[in-house]
């Protein structure tokens, strides 16, 4: 097949034509041997610009694009569609970045050109090269997993159920329900949708454990726990543990983690005394809420079973302290404090409650009106992190500083409670290992895997859901496993997927069997095949494999290669970069 | 049948190739068969002259041994490519460099000085080197060049075929006898020699490997029924064009590389190297710092000598800054 190469070099709007001599570049392209077409077109990522070249493919005189402006991470879906429809194979397209790379960085037009040209170049020479990428039918299991049974992990196991698809639940604890059932309300705003009449548990929005139990799409496995995983998206075999350490393997073809997070553990903060007894977390208050609910009792404070007469909440505990906590905000905290001081404001109009905050972040929509009738309450709002919380026998003293009137502040109170932040849980990690999802610096997934250009649960078959991907609130995380049930199904739906084939290749006959790359995948994809009795070699498994590389790379004998990054497509590349232009 | 013209040859070598001809014990009956030795200056009378006076192509095949060192090196290559129809570069040294291509960590005048001047076995008040020519009563008299780098044979002529090993194996000598005497060699340029690495003829079972550090042979008080690579001793055998039946890894001892890179590997060390890297303390690697991963390598001592032992002229980075 003959090359005609068609180098297509955008101005961006005059980003790109302000440092760089498009013009130049283009006259350049268009006199190295195969390129039939050079043009720069007006904003290439225009409908008229891509018209253009789409016009160009389609009567034949191109079959092979480049394109030279923003980086190959802007439009490329965009383009390739769009080139594709037009009847160009995806392998016989490639971008040169000439705005971030040559543009952007560089002052002096002579030296942003000559760079351009370079890069223009080497992407000629790798055009030469390229093969077409194939697209690949792999397996898609029509089952999947759920991990955690909070309301995330509940609502994504009821919304896959109701779609057809049977799941596996797999909760650690005894019982579904997560932390949401621990506390009484579900950031009780008027406005919220969720009345706050009952507990969470009864609230009619939040999914619940018996509707679960009685799926019969639904498999419950209830103190149990993932031990390993091994497969990749639309294949993975589970081993599961059970209640009496029984294993049980299941085969699944996405898998949704909704492990939630962890309270912060205040004890990591001596200053505010949570030793004493009188000092309480907000999900301890929320116990006593619930405990006091059939007889209507109100709050006692623990030691010696009086009514408060004064109560302080201690805000961002854990939050926003890069000394003693985490950097990040938790997001639930101001509100759910909000609900608690309303919830004692009713119980004992009498009690004196102030709240020490930083910034109140009544956001999401209803929170600033609640915040406001709170205060009409005449609930106390108080600027300034709390330095320390003294012990007075049963009472406690609050010592900070009123960072709005700049006064030093020392105030009684018979009960603290301290709001307390989350924390990433404690199996994210590993779960992330397992199911090729990567953590964030805060030790959250992140939603983007960073060394896959593209969406890492089309790879990895892996929905993240709820507060495992970072605080929110129950609203937020049941929505959430709806968005993640959602996603699941539709992937799964067909039973199969298509991958193109940008991934590595085992040559056969070079494999000298030395196993040095099967255990570094990071995917699992590199499987061992016998191809005479105790002769086995390695075999990359398309469906699994993503094309990162590290086998290519780890390969001593050089059997793998990656499909579409050919070491001679990579020197030819160097070659060219490497000549005066 | 006319029998073919064989011609043998050493430059740059220790001699082991010339050995390894003679190894083929009952063989070399079969190669006298076929072959008539014109030329083969350890074994028969013959001068440079008389191959010089030989008709162009007349040789039917040329194995020559040795890397390129010196000029009369350099000379005969040519010489030798233009009499032969079939020239084999014959051996580690002609194939990749080899030990004498270690010599490209120094240069012409550091050789003279550690070989004739600086040693402790070395009288030498007159400080008397090697010089290309030498007035003397008599005339002059001349030496070859000795050169500051040395090369492989294809990087000073055009090779046909290849025979790698340090020395040869004899399964792959006369392998490459019978393909000469049946008309069966492959494509110009091909390397005589199987397609997979030494791993694939070791006797050692292997298994997952990630390894926390690196021993030398010494270090291991008994050699485990494993790879050696898991067992911390690097060995170069995944790396290495295998052949030889990995007759090193039969005794307990690491492959040290001399069947050169294998077919899709552009350089031997680097291919090592990057393996290496890949599984040596991969474990805990997020956890470790510069200095645990500084510590890890310098586990290595003498990389160059490791990993480009018998590659060095063939490697991408192939000798010393001359400068
Ligand atoms: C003090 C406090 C008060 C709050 N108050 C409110 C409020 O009033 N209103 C509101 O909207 N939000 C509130 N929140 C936030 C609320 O708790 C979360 O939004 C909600 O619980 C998130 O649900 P989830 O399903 O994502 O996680 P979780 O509720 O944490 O559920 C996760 C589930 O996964 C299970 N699990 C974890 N790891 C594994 C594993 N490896 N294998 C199997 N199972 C596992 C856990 O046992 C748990 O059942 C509050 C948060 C805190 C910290
Ligand atoms: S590293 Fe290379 S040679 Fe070794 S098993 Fe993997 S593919 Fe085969
Ligand atoms: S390129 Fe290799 S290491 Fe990467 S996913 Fe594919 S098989 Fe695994
Ligand atoms: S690395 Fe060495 S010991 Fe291990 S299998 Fe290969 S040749 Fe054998």
């Amino acid at each position: 097949m003959g090359k005609n190469i068609g180098v297509y070099i955008c101005d961006c709007n005059g980003e790109i034509s302000k440092t760089v001599d498009v013009d130049a570049v283009s006259i350049f392209a268009g006199n190295q041997d195969e390129v039939v077409v050079s043009r720069v077109p007006n904003n290439l990522c225009s409908t008229d610009g891509l018209e253009a070249i789409k016009k160009d493919i389609e009567t034949g005189k191109v079959d092979r694009v480049l394109i030279a402006g923003c980086s190959p991470k802007r439009y490329d879906d965009l383009f390739r569609n769009a080139f594709e429809k037009s009847g160009l194979n995806r392998g016989f397209y490639l971008r040169r970045n000439i705005r971030e790379q040559c543009a952007w960085v560089h002052e002096d037009k002579d030296i942003a050109t000559e760079k351009a040209k370079l890069l223009v170049k080497s992407g000629i020479s790798e055009l030469k090269l390229c093969e077409p990428v194939q697209e690949i039918k792999t397996k898609m299991g029509r089952t999947s997993l759920v991990i955690g049974g909070g309301v995330a992990g509940m609502s994504a196991a009821l919304d896959l159920a109701k779609n057809g698809f049977y799941t596996y639940l797999v909760e650690r604890d005894e019982e579904l329900g997560g932390r949401a059932f621990n506390v009484s309300m579900t950031h009780p705003t008027t406005e919220c949708g969720i009345c706050c009449i009952h507990d969470c548990r009864d609230c009619v929005l939040t999914p619940k454990p018996e509707e679960v139990y009685c799926n019969e799409n639904i498999d419950v496995m209830l103190s149990s726990e993932v031990v390993d995983a091994l497969g990749h998206v639309g294949d993975y075999t589970v081993n599961i543990k059970g209640k009496n350490g029984a294993l049980r393997a299941i085969n699944v073809g996405t898998v949704i983690i909704a492990t939630g997070y962890k309270p912060f553990d205040p004890a990591k903060i001596p200053e505010y005394s949570y030793d004493h007894k009188n000092v309480l977390t907000s999900l301890e208050l929320e116990k006593l809420f619930l405990e006091q609910k059939p007889s209507r009792t109100g709050v006692r404070r623990p030691s010696d079973g009086k009514v408060p007469d004064t109560i302080s909440f201690i805000q961002c505990v854990g939050s926003r302290d890069i000394n003693k906590g985490n950097p990040w905000c938790s997001l639930v905290c101001c509100n759910y404090a909000i609900g608690q001081a309303k919830s004692l404001k009713k119980m004992h109009p009498e009690t004196d409650i102030t709240i020490h905050y930083i910034d109140i972040r009544a956001s999401y929509r209803g929170f600033e009106e609640f915040y406001n009738e709170v205060l009409a309450m005449g609930v106390k709002f108080l600027r300034g992190r709390v330095a320390e919380v003294q012990k007075l026998n049963d009472d406690l003293q609050i010592i900070c500083e009123d960072t709005i009137s700049g006064d030093p502040v020392q105030t009684k109170a018979d009960m603290v409670i301290l709001s307390i932040g989350m924390e990433p849980n404690e199996d994210t990690k590993r779960l992330a290992e397992m199911f090729h999802r990567e953590l964030s610096e805060d030790g959250f997934y992140r939603d983007l895997n960073l060394n896959l250009n593209f969406s890492p649960e089309a790879r990895t078959g892996a929905f993240l859901a709820g507060c495992a991907q970072g605080p929110k609130s129950i609203r937020y995380s049941i929505a959430d496993g709806k968005i993640a049930a959602g996603l699941a199904a539709d992937m799964m739906r067909k039973g199969y997927i298509l991958a193109e084939d940008t991934l590595g290749i085992v040559d056969e006959d070079l494999c000298g069997r030395c196993r040095i790359c099967v255990s570094l995948c990071p995917y699992d994809a590199i499987k061992l095949e016998e191809i005479e009795p105790g002769k086995a070699i390695a075999k990359i498994d398309p469906a699994g494999c993503t094309g990162c590389g590290v086998c290519g790379a780890a390969c001593p004998t050089g059997a793998i290669l990656m499909s579409q990054f050919k070491d001679d497509l990579i020197y030819a590349q160097i070659d060219a970069l490497s000549e005066e232009v | 049948m006319e029998k073919l013209k064989l011609a043998l040859y050493w430059a740059a070598s220790c001699g082991g190739c010339e050995i390894a001809v003679l190894d083929l014990d009952e063989k070399i009956l079969d190669v006298t068969a076929i072959f008539d030795i014109v030329f083969w200056p350890v074994a028969i009378d013959i001068k440079y002259k008389d191959v010089e006076a030989m008709p162009d192509e007349s040789i039917d095949v040329c194995l020559f041994n040795g890397s390129i060192r010196t000029s009369e090196n350099e000379y005969m290559a040519h010489l030798l490519r233009k009499k032969s129809k079939i020239l084999i570069a014959f051996g580690s040294c002609a194939h990749e460099g080899c030990i004498p291509g270690l010599a490209n960590l120094s240069n012409r005048d550091e050789v003279f000085n550690v070989v004739y001047l600086d040693n402790p076995s070395t009288e030498n008040p007159k400080k008397i080197t090697p010089k290309t020519s030498t007035k003397v009563e008599e005339g002059e008299l001349t030496l070859p060049e000795f050169y500051d780098t040395v090369k492989t044979l294809d990087q000073v002529v055009d090779v046909d075929y290849y025979i790698p090993g340090c020395p040869p194996p004899v399964k792959l000598i006369s392998d490459a006898i019978d393909a000469i005497a049946q008309n069966n060699l492959p494509p110009k340029g091909s390397i005589l020699a199987p397609l997979r690495s030494v791993c694939d003829e070791c006797k050692f079972e292997r298994h997952e490997k990630k390894i926390k550090e690196i021993k030398r042979v010494y270090e291991v008080e008994k050699i485990e029924d494993k790879c050696l690579l898991e067992q911390g001793i690097i060995c170069m055998g995944p790396a290495t064009r295998g052949g030889c039946d990995a007759r090193c890894l039969d005794a307990n001892m690491p492959c040290t590389g001399c069947g050169g890179k294998t077919p899709n590997s552009p350089d031997q060390g680097a291919k090592m190297i990057s393996a290496l890297s890949s599984i040596l303390g991969v474990e805990g690697e997020e956890e470790m710092t510069e200095e645990d991963v500084d510590s890890l390598i310098d586990q290595v001592i003498d990389p160059v000598g490791t990993f480009y032992k018998y590659s060095l002229p063939s490697a991408f980075i192939n000798r010393r800054p001359l400068r």
